[in-house]
């Protein structure tokens, strides 16, 4: 939208209402001091301070003592503010508008004043629901954009800390900041990073996920390439180990470059908490994982080709478990793990009252009742129930167990154990050639290749890690 | 290509999975032995075992075939099973002395022939009673004599009071000419298998029993 | 970071591919095995020394140097010989599996569907067939391994057990051979990432481990019995137990399932690259 603004205030003034014609939340406001100075001021309701407009604005340009101002003069000498300056272009006038800051035509002046006048209202920081912490900080991202760089600041004491804004995307005009430390992350992960959001055609962003989904590696892998965290320590530590961080106005979600598969399986206090403690709940979730995946195909593989591999009293307990039932263990253990899916989903769009009831229902008395009534034996149901709670002990590999579970459960049904093994054997072929912005997705968890931390599979000791501990160089050898 | 790919997959499951085998689909064999009838055949007597419900106990079926060779008993138990006599769970083989005595080289052979044996499968020889009545003597402690037939001959056979010889030995000593010798087995008054010596072969053919005199 | 082939990928590819032909050789000899290993390793070994020589970091680069008809020569008889490769090792695999535990699936189907999955995963390239080289590797001798350990107290040795034999020798040779020539052409001489040490690794535990596991054969059935057993190497494995698990040849043979599916691949990665060079060489 073009907008042409002229020496006469009024005709500017009618310009602005033309343009927000109908829009009943615009406010004008025409001001008139005793000494003879006109001003017109524009903001939205509810998205302004309104102290200091009052305050800081409407008082200095009443009490003016002289007439024929220019926009600089007032902008200088008169309004009492600490962020006002004069922007020729009507665009970015506009968009600041919009976005809560004040505009101040003085008459005589076709250039208008833009004055920091933001004031809508805005959550307070709290603990994110989904990476909550035993020990540790418990701040979170919010949907406030410029809290959340001061939440970066905050922690981050040196001025080598970046942001670099950009506006994007044609309706919501959103900004987007890219976080690096200068002197640390690699100058062609930052280019890369700011490459690939230039390349952003979309009508609007109303989260990062709109971002990531623009920007990330392959984009169909299951596996998350890019990560995401609602917290700020969890942001700056990634910042540290020369990642670049993503964040997108009105989301409380930081995106990070590259991410790799290791990530994915630390959880938020693992460095907040004993190292041995850490270590073991990193290998338990690493263990649960690989169950989660592996289980549903192993229980169908072993009942349909591989019998012979259970002993006798284990073969004679199913087989008792399963009599009556009309349908065969694959048939059971997917129509179990498209229930469970189900119940998930529900779980997770219903309200916390209800949720308590909803499990009662889904879970307990539904699997009681099926079993009950022969429909599903007992030992399908257990092994969905473990190959579910295992699947929860990585929540950022959420979708690429559930892909995997699926697959492989096929892939077990189809050719038993060797079905199962052939399943995994693509899998990890798929992770292999995985890269998230140039750095291989299995750094530092396949023995050896390109590795520069002992921060693995196991947590470290904070002795133990040296300064740079992830970015795999050029130089780096095996 | 991807579509293409998961319809194949979608219609082989279809194929496949709904034909999938439940645990409960075949009669698994604890034990299994071999007897001359009066008339010259053999007879196959298998203890299959099978559980109805999560509460009860197992319970033991014997089947009873007869044929003039052992690929002959094996087809015959399966035509009687209308499906596989399953043997993956089998962990002993009891031969009649007479059949011992006639050369037990085709047994093993048919045996082995079985794609689901284990090898180590432990053969032994009845002593004075026929196989037929030491696969189906009663156990005492566990509730599946073919599971406490199984853990006597391992048991003794660790101790090295029996001879230690699973299927896979045998075949390799029949097949290199060397003489060995199985454990031999028989029965007490009130009906409990004990072992009772060792039946010795030379060239795969019983020639007599060692050891174990006075047992029974 | 360019795509590059790290050491330890080539040496665990050479481990894998080196040890799939166990499953389908007659247990006769273990010497004679672990000699077909060795020979192995002696002409990787030779290879490697010419690289150094010559100065090439792999095949491909030395075919620079040959002039565009004989390229396209070269590259069409690559084409045939890695494609016999894949399609007999394939049929073994495909058979093997019919015969030990699915039976339903017929040998031909087995072959397609080994084939579309080696091609999948060779269509990633060299570099991430040896980046996945890595963690098979360790899967897989890790569970021979274990299985080796596991079924020691069964194993049993006599004189018959130590017999070498040429006849032995043959087969394993022939089955090996053609797919220690299809590794050596992503082999050469790199003066930053040195590989003879990571291909003598790889290639020498592969030997010791198909003369270890032919033994075992030979120690658990016996000599004169492990002859008469066809897969007698996988039945042999039967006699050992994991955890709740009893008589876990299949699991053994899952170990030896993922060498084959190496063995396949780098077949299908070389008849890519083949045909890459008569692409380019047009």
């Amino acid at each position: 939208m073009s907008v042409q603004f002229t020496d006469d205030l009024s005709e500017n003034i009618k310009v602005m209402q033309t343009v927000f014609s109908g829009d009943n939340t615009f406010i004008t406001r025409r001001v008139r001091s005793p000494a003879g100075l006109s001003c017109a001021v524009f903001f939205f309701d509810g998205m302004v301070n309104n102290t200091a407009i009052n305050e800081s604005v409407i008082r200095p340009l009443v009490h003016g003592q002289t007439a024929g101002m220019t926009a600089e003069a007032v902008a200088q000498g008169l309004l009492q503010i600490n962020d006002c300056k004069v922007v020729p272009d009507t665009d970015a006038m506009l968009s600041a508008l919009l976005y809560g800051d004040t505009v101040i035509l003085v008459d005589g002046d076709c250039r208008p004043i833009v004055v920091n006048t933001k004031g809508f209202s805005l959550r307070s920081p709290s603990e994110p629901e989904s990476e909550k912490v035993l020990r540790g900080p418990r701040e979170g991202f919010t949907e406030s954009f410029m809290m959340n760089l001061s939440m970066l600041r905050r922690r981050v004491n040196d001025p080598r800390l970046t942001f670099s804004f950009a506006r994007y995307a044609g309706q919501t005009n959103t900004v987007i900041c890219v976080c690096w430390m200068k002197g640390i992350t690699p100058p062609t992960l930052v280019y890369e990073m700011q490459r690939r959001i230039e390349q952003i055609s979309l009508d609007g962003i109303l989260d990062a996920n709109y971002v990531s989904e623009c920007v990330r590696d392959a984009p169909e892998s299951p596996f998350p390439t890019l990560g995401t965290t609602e917290r700020p320590d969890v942001a700056v530590a990634r910042l540290l180990e020369g990642r670049v961080v993503v964040l997108t106005d009105g989301s409380p979600v930081a995106l990070s470059a590259p991410c790799i598969l290791q990530e994915c399986f630390q959880a938020n206090d693992d460095y907040y908490i004993a190292v041995r403690q850490a270590a073991v709940s990193r290998a338990l979730r690493a263990i649960g994982f690989v169950l989660s995946i592996v289980i549903p195909a192993l229980y169908v593989a072993l009942l349909v080709f591989h019998q012979e591999l259970l002993p006798t009293r284990l073969l004679l307990a199913i087989a008792a478990a399963q009599k009556g039932v009309p349908l065969p263990p694959f048939w059971e253990i997917l129509l179990l793990l498209l229930v469970f899916e189900t119940l998930k989903e529900a779980g997770t769009r219903t309200p916390s009252v209800m949720g308590s009831t909803m499990s009662i229902v889904g879970g307990l008395v539904l699997g009681q009742a099926a079993v009950s009534a022969r429909f599903l034996s007992a030992p399908s149901v257990i092994i969905v129930a473990i190959a579910a709670v295992t699947g929860l002990t990585v929540p950022k590999l959420q979708s690429a167990a559930l892909v995997l579970r699926f697959s492989l459960l096929a892939a077990g049904a189809l050719g038993g154990i060797y079905g199962l093994v052939f399943g995994l054997a693509l899998a990890v072929a798929h992770l292999c050639t995985l890269r998230s912005f140039g750095t291989p997705y299995l750094l530092n968890l396949i023995p050896r290749v390109a590795a520069r931390t002992d921060d693995t599979w196991l947590r470290a000791s904070w002795r133990k890690m040296p300064r740079h501990r992830f970015l795999a160089r050029e130089e780096d050898k095996p | 290509m991807k579509r293409m790919l998961i319809l194949i997959v979608a219609v082989l499951l279809a194929c496949v999975g709904g034909k999938g085998r439940g645990a409960g689909d075949r009669l698994p064999i604890l034990s299994a032995g071999v007897s001359a009838s009066s008339d010259g055949q053999l007879v196959l007597t298998a203890e299959a075992v099978r559980q109805d419900s999560l509460e009860g106990s197992a319970a033991s079926l014997y089947l009873t075939t007869s044929g003039s060779d052992p690929a002959a008993l094996f087809t015959g138990a399966e035509q009687l099973l209308a499906g596989q006599l399953y043997l993956s769970h089998a962990r002993t083989f009891v031969i009649d002395e007479a059949v011992a005595r006639q050369g037990i080289a085709p047994l093993i052979q048919t045996l082995l022939a079985q794609d689901d044996v284990r090898l180590t499968l432990r053969l032994a020889v009845a002593r004075d009673v026929t196989a037929d009545e030491i696969v189906r003597a009663q156990a005492v402690v566990e509730e599946i004599p073919g599971e406490a037939l199984g853990a006597l001959l391992d048991a003794h056979a660790v101790q090295g009071g029996l001879p230690d010889l699973p299927l896979c030995r045998v075949s390799d000593r029949i097949l290199s000419g060397a003489d060995f010798s199985l454990p031999a087995l028989t029965l007490t008054e009130d009906g409990r298998v004990i072992p009772a010596g060792q039946a010795d072969f030379r060239l795969g053919r019983m020639t007599g029993f060692s050891g174990g005199e006075g047992l029974a | 970071m360019p795509d590059k082939i790290f050491p330890r990928g080539r040496g665990a590819l050479f481990f894998l591919v080196l040890l799939a032909h166990v499953l389908f050789v007659p247990a006769i000899s273990w010497p004679s095995v672990l000699l077909a290993g060795l020979f192995a390793l002696g002409l990787s070994m030779l290879w490697l020394t010419a690289a150094k020589r010559w100065q090439f970091q792999d095949f491909w680069t030395l075919l620079r140097r040959v002039p565009g008809w004989a390229k396209k020569g070269i590259g069409a008889g690559l084409i045939l010989f890695a494609a016999w490769v894949a399609v007999h090792t394939a049929w073994d695999s495909a058979r093997f599996l019919y015969d030990t535990a699915l039976p339903e699936w017929s040998p031909w189907a087995g072959m397609i569907v080994l084939l579309v999955l080696c091609w999948l995963i060779a269509s990633r390239g060299a570099p991430a067939l040896c980046l996945w080289a890595v963690p098979m590797a360790w899967l897989a001798g890790g569970i021979i391994v274990l299985s080796l350990v596991l079924s020691l107290p069964d194993w049993q040795f006599d004189a018959s057990l130590g017999v070498f034999s040429l006849g032995g020798l043959f087969r394993p040779l022939r089955m090996i051979l053609p797919v220690t020539v299809l590794a050596l052409l992503f082999t050469g001489y790199d003066e930053q990432l040195p590989q003879s040490g990571a291909v003598l690794v790889g290639t020498g535990c592969a030997a010791v481990l198909a003369g270890l596991t032919v033994l075992r054969a030979g120690a658990v059935l016996g000599a004169a019995g492990a002859r008469t057993i066809s897969y007698a190497v996988y039945e042999a494995a039967g006699v050992f137990e994991t955890g709740i698990l009893q008589r876990s040849e299949v699991i053994f043979g899952a170990a030896f399932a993922i060498c084959m599916l190496a063995r396949i691949a780098l077949a299908c990665c070389v008849i890519r690259r083949a045909w890459q060079l008569l692409r380019e060489s047009k």
